[in-house]
């Protein structure tokens, strides 16, 4: 036995000392005892986790692995209390994705259903960062440790090294790299080298360091996490924003590309073209979301063919015919339906020949007394007769029969009838005429009820042919309108919206608006129109200030049009092809339709012609929508902009003596101040008014020609609107200064410089030729637009909330981040007793 | 609130009066024994009521006193308990990102901001209640089906040594679940559980409910493992369906049915009380009184009303949307569901075939092991 022990013995310590026991090596450098010679333990399998760039991809790897194995244990009731921690972690990121992809579903544009996801995110990474940056770095810089290393323990489970205050695994400390040894700790908390327990206080610090940072920790992530995802959120934003549209551009214009391939049509193309213009086809015109509708419309049609119609049917037939139109289309549809099924048609069966019989009866035996019609004449004789004549005519279906034939069958009726009576000795004269004249009624009676509207078969292909074309109409609208809402609509993340955004930014960024004056101006629009108008005179006296200011600004409107034309080598105009296409469907479908009993539908989508226009219809009001309204206002508010600030400057040019207005030095002062307001801030409605210059008419002619007709520009604002990235408005191939001339004289003449009339839409005497679309009030109310100072009062009450926000949020932030970091200094302070 | 803190100025001994260790060795010990006087608690609301708000105080006051004191009695209870801190502040924070700012916007942006905000912020609420209310989704079936009520509470009540000579030792009170670790389940506490019954009365009772026999020799030891697979399972299904409740509580809070509950919560919609001049300053404060019960009630029957009213929307969709937009709501609802369930089911399946596993040994025969 004894000798069984003594092997033992040596075998262990054969086995100690083959073993390369850093633990060993570690302590010898600690202490000044000589250990060599003392037994010590194997090193445990526990080890501290390298956390760093190259290493995180491992790490992640291994964590998800862990985390799948731990939901498979969990599931099986196997899992251990670290790995259910870990599905608790699972289950916060579960439910994070779930809430962020149901907000998506509310949002409607790219840009903001993949900020739900950012949004999410920032969350997790703020939740990540936040104790790195604020805590975990500065305390290392501090106090020499990472209070927040993680360790991998004997069973495979990572952990913080200091979570637990009172079970931190020192042992794993073995001095790899500084932050790892207790030595460099102890100097760092200026702990002489001869101390007793040196490495005991040590380990008391990095206690103590760690419950501080943990609680400090704990005490600011809830303000920190939140304020932080804000900030991030709202960083990324204005670049996903600029991502997002590019993308989506990029993707309706391929759309556009393809709707203009589909406008030249097949015709000329070989087989294998036609065929590709068939996939084409279906692509731009996809008819696969009305196939289900149209259905509906037919069988509803193949259920009432032939029969008698009501007014209900008619109103559910039109629901399904003119399904997804507006409520004056569909009214006028319905207006097409009920003349088309007219109620003309009489139905002819063995009820009218019972209703004839019992209707005469009634009336004899009334008169005469009971059982008299059967002593008259034998009613079978009508059935007989309605059978035969029923024979004669083919036996129409359903007994409908035209007017005409209808007519011919009352007409011998009431013929049998005389002649039954003639027949009939037996009644006096005088008697028969009254009986045929009863009878005559009766027959009448019972025809004049049995008119009915009947759907044919005609009219029901008709019908349903008309549903074809407008679900045709529909579905290639569709195509047309998904790209036109993205390139103009009054939407978020539009093209246009975006490029107003980005205008109005770059203005408020021009003027150089300052936190005071921000908040001054905000308050009303005649705040923010004396701070635009004392900003811009002062901008205009700069020569170098002056040029950037209009360039820069100039610049962004640019952009508008090449993003909405898209201008490309070899393709067409996008909003050409968009207007084209929008004429192509309203005219065909127009076309078609007329060709069908449906002309006033046919009217209701081309328009009425007046004046040797369409106007009033479908086409009319989406060719508004697409160039005329919305894009022409946002424009000409562009155009307004540019002109006041070249009007500003033409004033300073003119107080130093250059350029000149009319001569007069009273009146051009007069005329300068005027035009000054009348471009910053008059509305249409002071258009209508003539500027309040009901008493002077001389003035306003002057003020007009001056400050709109003259053509005159600054030489100063030519210069600066020349240059390639001015000229990209690519519809009407013009410079941007030529444009800004041009619209100035178009207002100018517009609203009336040579009569003076208050009437709103005289154009007398008036040197440029209107179209009726563009005398109406709308048009001119679109062409002056929107003023100056209102563009900059909405730009500027956005600016200041979003300044305001993020001012709270960075006072936040930093009032957090402050107190974390100052709070360093003040940890890890030894107490008397460890003293 | 009332927990118990009587033991606080009783003179405990740990160790005999001779006693001393560094750095503690200023202090006088008692030589009496300390006795155990952890308890285990009825798990009903007032007992989670005591227990969340000792928890929530103890989080904001005492723990992180200690903790920035870097306290040598801070434990890693008091750092988990912590967790309460930026779980309330983060949400209110949340809650002032989404409301805050919009009361220095201009009047006509305010609206819209509000809105949105309003929804958010309840959102905030709701994804809480609905976490919390719907664990008892997994651990009511579990406990009707198994007996083992998972979320049963005990108070630890610990003693440190005092830091002044002559002190009475600090009791520390501690709120947990006998079976919230799955590893170290605080089985000691369940022997004894009723006085008057056997000694493995739980025990006993727990393998009858799941098949594993009656009148085992050593109930105890059979149940054991069955607790851990029923507290892992059960866990499992609490962490992955939770969240999942919470999400719905957000979604439900953002339909647009609340707006007109907020508009019966602003200060508009609160009719205000006006003193009878004529009547005396009780009446008054009587009358006052009603009026603020009547406003309240108002505002609760609008909470109910709308929260029917979202609860529809949310389930039925926008009506112009399609496909996934349309019944994203009743996606995310069924989802929630049938994890809730299909967690409750395998933990509770997991339970019975334990005990169908273990009834096939007969613990009455003897075994020889060659």
């Amino acid at each position: 036995m004894s000798n069984l022990i003594q092997n033992y013995a040596n075998n262990i310590g054969q086995g100690i000392s083959s073993v390369n026991n850093t633990t060993k090596k570690y302590y010898n450098n600690l202490t000044d005892a000589n250990s060599d010679n003392l037994l010590k333990p194997l090193d445990g399998k526990g080890y501290l986790v390298e956390n760093n760039l190259v290493t995180a991809p491992k790490e992640f790897a291994k964590d998800t692995y862990y985390t799948t194995k731990a939901l498979s244990k969990g599931i099986a009731g196997k899992a251990n209390d670290h790995e259910l921690g870990k599905l608790n972690d699972l289950g916060l990121k579960l439910g994070g994705l779930s809430i962020a992809t149901y907000l998506m579903t509310k949002r409607q544009t790219p840009k903001m259903k993949a900020m739900e996801f950012i949004g999410f995110g920032a969350f997790l990474a703020s939740m990540a960062i936040w104790p790195k940056v604020a805590l975990q770095w500065p305390a290392q810089l501090v106090h020499g440790f990472n209070f927040r290393k993680q360790y991998v323990d004997e069973q495979g489970r990572k952990k913080y090294l200091t979570q637990d205050p009172n079970y931190i695994p020192f042992d794993l400390m073995k001095g790899k790299r500084k932050s790892e040894d207790l030595g460099h700790i102890a100097d760092k908390m200026g702990i002489p080298k001869d101390e007793k327990d040196r490495n005991e206080l040590a380990k008391e610090h990095i206690r103590k360091v760690s419950v501080q940072n943990n609680t400090l920790w704990m005490l600011t992530a809830g303000v920190a996490t939140p304020v932080m995802t804000a900030l991030a959120c709202n960083r990324i934003e204005g670049p996903l924003g600029k991502l997002t549209e590019k993308i989506s551009n990029n993707k309706v214009n391929k759309m556009i590309d393809k709707i203009a391939d589909y406008q030249k049509g097949d015709a000329g193309l070989s087989d294998e073209d036609k065929a590709k213009f068939t996939k084409l086809e279906a692509e731009v015109v996809d008819m696969k979301p009305y196939e289900a509708s149209e259905k509906k419309l037919s069988d509803l049609l193949t259920s009432k063919t032939g029969q008698a119609v009501s007014d209900s049917d008619i109103e559910n037939i039109n629901k399904l015919l003119s399904e997804g139109f507006d409520t004056q289309t569909q009214k006028t549809a319905k207006m097409d339906l009920q003349f088309m099924l007219k109620a003309d048609k009489t139905v002819v069966n063995s009820d009218t020949v019972n209703e004839i019989s019992d209707l005469i009866t009634k009336k004899l035996d009334t008169k005469y007394g009971e059982g008299y019609t059967a002593s008259v004449f034998d009613t079978k004789k009508l059935s007989e007769h309605v059978s035969n004549f029923m024979n004669q005519n083919g036996n129409p279906k359903n007994g409908v029969l035209n007017p005409d034939k209808a007519e011919d069958l009352r007409v011998s009726l009431g013929q049998l009838i005389q002649d039954s009576l003639d027949g009939n000795k037996s009644i006096r004269e005088s008697r028969k005429e009254v009986i045929a004249d009863m009878a005559t009624d009766a027959i009448n009676d019972v025809f004049g009820k049995k008119k009915a509207a009947i759907l044919t078969e005609d009219a029901a292909s008709q019908i349903s042919k008309a549903g074809h074309i407008l679900r045709k109409f529909r579905a290639y609208d569709k195509t047309i309108s998904s790209a036109a809402h993205f390139k103009v609509e009054n939407a978020p993340e539009t093209i246009v919206a975006n490029n107003w955004s980005d205008v109005t930014k770059t203005l408020i960024k021009e003027l150089k608006i300052t936190p005071k004056e921000l908040n001054e101006a905000k308050s009303s629009e005649e705040l923010t129109a004396q701070l635009f108008t004392r900003k811009l005179e002062k901008i205009a006296k700069d020569d170098k200030k002056y040029a950037e200011f209009v360039s820069n600004i100039a610049k962004k409107m640019a952009l508008l049009d090449e993003k909405l034309d898209n201008p490309r080598t070899g393709k067409r105009n996008a909003m050409d092809v968009l207007t084209d296409g929008i004429i192509q469907n309203c005219d065909g479908t127009s076309n078609e339709l007329n060709s069908l009993p449906f002309q006033n539908l046919a009217e209701r989508i081309k328009g009425r012609p007046i004046d040797g226009s369409f106007i009033g219809g479908i086409k009319d009001a989406k060719l508004n929508r697409l160039k005329g309204d919305r894009l022409d206002s946002v424009k000409s508010s562009y155009m307004r902009l540019l002109h006041t600030a070249d009007f500003f400057r033409r004033a300073e040019e003119y107080n130093n003596g250059q350029g000149g207005f009319s001569g007069n030095q009273k009146l051009d002062k007069a005329l300068i101040e005027k035009g000054k307001k009348v471009l910053m801030s008059e509305h249409s409605g002071e258009f209508y008014l003539k500027h309040q210059t009901a008493n002077n008419v001389s003035f306003y002619k002057a003020l007009i020609w001056h400050t709109f007709g003259s053509g005159a520009m600054s030489n100063k604002t030519k210069e600066a609107l020349s240059g390639q990235s001015h000229e990209v408005f690519v519809s009407g191939k013009t410079s941007m200064a030529e444009r800004v001339t041009r619209w100035a004289k178009h207002v100018g003449n517009l609203m009336g410089k040579n009569v003076y009339a208050f009437l709103p839409n005289h154009t007398e005497g008036h040197d440029e030729a209107f179209t009726r679309a563009q005398k109406t009030a709308v048009a001119k109310f679109n062409k002056i637009a929107c003023t100056p100072d209102n563009m900059l009062y909405k730009a500027l009450k956005e600016h200041y909330n979003t300044n305001k926000w993020l001012k709270m949020c960075i006072t936040a932030g930093s009032i957090v981040l402050g107190i974390t970091l100052a709070s360093q200094f003040a940890f890890g302070k030894q107490d008397k007793v460890t003293k | 609130m009332g927990i118990d803190t009587s033991n606080a100025n009783r003179t405990i001994a740990l160790t005999p009066k001779s006693a001393s260790c560094p750095p503690y060795d200023h202090v006088h010990i008692p030589a009496e024994h300390i006795p155990d006087e952890t308890t285990i608690l009825p798990n009903n609301l007032n007992t989670r009521a005591r227990s969340s708000f000792q928890k929530v105080t103890s989080a904001f006051t005492e723990y992180p006193v200690k903790g920035l004191k870097g306290d040598k009695k801070s434990t890693f209870y008091e750092f988990l308990t912590m967790g309460n801190v930026p779980y309330i502040l983060g949400s209110l924070t949340f809650m002032g990102l989404f409301n805050g700012a919009p009361s220095w916007f201009p009047n006509f942006n305010k609206k819209g901001a509000r809105h949105w905000g309003n929804r958010m912020a309840l959102g905030v609420l709701f994804y809480g209640l609905a976490k919390s209310l719907s664990k008892s989704l997994v651990t009511v079936p579990v406990k009707m089906a198994t007996g083992i009520d998972t979320e049963m509470p005990y108070q630890k009540v610990s003693y440190t040594i005092p830091e002044r000579k002559d002190a009475a030792p600090d009791p520390l009170y501690e709120q947990h679940k006998v079976f919230e670790s799955r590893d170290f389940p605080r089985y000691d506490i369940l022997y004894n559980m009723k006085e008057g019954e056997p000694r493995n009365y739980y025990y006993d009772r727990i393998a009858r409910k799941n098949g594993l026999g009656k009148n085992l020799e050593a109930s105890d030891g059979e149940v054991k493992p069955l607790i851990k697979d029923v507290i892992s399972r059960s866990s499992t299904a609490k962490s992955l369906s939770t969240y999942m409740w919470g999400g719905v509580g957000v979604m439900l809070a953002v339909q647009p049915a609340w707006v007109n509950f907020f508009k019966a919560l602003s200060n508009k919609s609160w009719t205000k009380f006006v003193p009878n001049k004529n009547e005396n300053k009780f009446i008054n404060l009587v009358d006052r009184g009603i009026n603020t019960g009547k406003n309240i009630a108002r505002i609760a029957k609008s909470f109910g009303r709308n929260f029917v009213k979202a609860s529809k929307e949310l389930y039925k969709g926008p009506a112009a949307a399609k496909g996934f937009n349309k019944h994203a709501g009743k996606i995310f609802l069924g989802l929630a569901t049938a994890i809730s369930a299909l967690g409750a089911i395998n933990t509770i399946c997991g339970a019975k075939s334990y005990g169908n596993r273990k009834i096939t040994i007969d613990s009455n025969k003897k075994v020889q092991v060659d």
